[in-house]
């Protein structure tokens, strides 16, 4: 992770641990890392880190285990699916569709392009899921 | 196990006895027990006065400073609790590092010699040399491991890395990074070296001409300071604070 200098240290670690849960490579009930490992890994102050997992915490994304550490909520993906789900139009979508008409693509380009891109993944994701089941029926 | 100690500077004016113009002039301002505070200011801003003061090593003509809630001056106890690691520290000059080694281990109960004796290998100094006969970098790596050593429960570097390469910087501030998470403490930290030691800290005190002009958290008074896109750095915050309005237009505000 690569710090910029537009925001808060604290409030770009307590986005990378939203885009790690959103991504699932956190898990619901995973733990994760320490003050300390935040420290000495990204060579901060480990209160910044602190102050991460606070808003983190006051979000219900994840909870303090007293002596044992901070964990991924059960319901952390849903919590950060539907605060995304509220700004996705006007913070990700309309900005990138922007771009796009900014560098002469036209409506219609940008629509082929988004239809391309959205099936492709689809067929990836059932492809993957595909086969996971057969990992699955593999081993049973 | 160190208890972290708080400082607090209350109405604190200090001159040499020699010169009439305080150096030190009302400050009021606390340290916060165990936070990582840096101590910023251009040259001669009164630093490292305000180090002394708050090891006890100097007395306020006016005001008191207070380690732990007590007065610090001249008070034994309470300046155990205080480790300055700079130029200004006891250091016997002449004779083997092991002589000074053991001076700080039995006047300081906190010291860890196991914690001791990895620095000195980290830093490869010879405890059998004598700090006279040492490179500058090495000189200040050694009053670095005396004051990480020390495990005081207020710690004070005072532009200890004057020399160190910057490998051993780096060794030095990653080093103090991870044992300070370990082992819970009130740092303080001066430096020219802004950009380098920034992100270690949580709170910082800005001094200018003898006088603290701007303090607190961090992520506080960076925004207090804000430019237009982004946050600024301490240095620019330091040139926000100490710069004449035309040199900030000039050089701070032009994007």
């Amino acid at each position: 992770m690569d710090f910029t200098d537009d925001r808060p240290i604290y409030q770009q670690i307590a986005d990378d641990i939203r885009r790690q849960i959103l991504t699932n490579a956190l898990h619901p009930g995973e733990k994760l890392m320490s003050t300390t490992q935040y420290a000495t890994t990204y060579r901060i102050n480990p209160a910044t880190a602190n102050k991460a997992f606070a808003q983190l915490v006051e979000e219900d994304v994840v909870e303090k285990r007293r002596g044992i550490g901070m964990f991924v909520t059960t319901e952390a993906p849903d919590i950060l699916r539907r605060a995304g789900r509220a700004g996705y139009a006007s913070n990700v979508l309309f900005p990138a569709l922007d771009e796009g008409m900014a560098l002469g693509l036209t409506a219609n380009s940008i629509l082929d392009l988004a239809r391309d891109h959205l099936s492709s993944t689809a067929n990836s994701q059932t492809a993957a899921e595909a086969s996971a089941t057969t990992n699955r029926k593999e081993l049973s | 196990m160190t208890m972290p100690l708080s400082i607090d500077f209350e109405g604190v004016s200090f001159h040499y006895d020699l010169h009439r113009q305080h150096v030190i002039n009302g400050v009021s301002a606390s340290v916060d027990a165990g936070s990582f505070t840096g101590l910023l200011g251009r040259n001669g801003s009164g630093k490292s006065t305000l180090s002394l003061l708050a090891g006890g090593l100097l007395r306020a003509q006016e005001g008191q400073v207070l380690v732990g809630g007590t007065p610090v001056y001249e008070n034994a106890a309470a300046m155990a609790g205080v480790g300055i690691a700079s130029d200004a520290m006891a250091v016997f000059g002449d004779e083997k590092m092991k002589k000074t080694l053991a001076l700080w281990r039995d006047a300081r109960p906190t010291w860890d010699e196991e914690f001791a004796q990895q620095l000195l290998d980290l830093f490869k100094l010879n405890p059998r040399k004598k700090p006279d006969k040492l490179s500058r970098g090495q000189r200040s790596a050694f009053h670095a491991t005396l004051g990480l050593a020390s495990r005081c429960p207020i710690t004070i570097f005072d532009e200890v890395h004057l020399g160190m390469d910057a490998v051993a910087r780096e060794l030095f501030y990653r080093t103090l990074l991870a044992d300070y998470a370990a082992n819970p403490r009130t740092i303080i930290m001066s430096s020219h070296l802004i950009e380098e030691v920034e992100d270690l800290l949580d709170h910082v005190i800005f001094v200018d001409g003898g006088r603290v002009i701007e303090h607190g958290d961090v992520d506080d008074v960076r925004e207090r300071h804000r430019q237009p896109n982004k946050l600024p750095s301490m240095t620019e915050v330091l040139m926000d604070l100490t710069l004449t309005p035309a040199q900030r237009d000039q050089f701070l505000k032009g994007e």
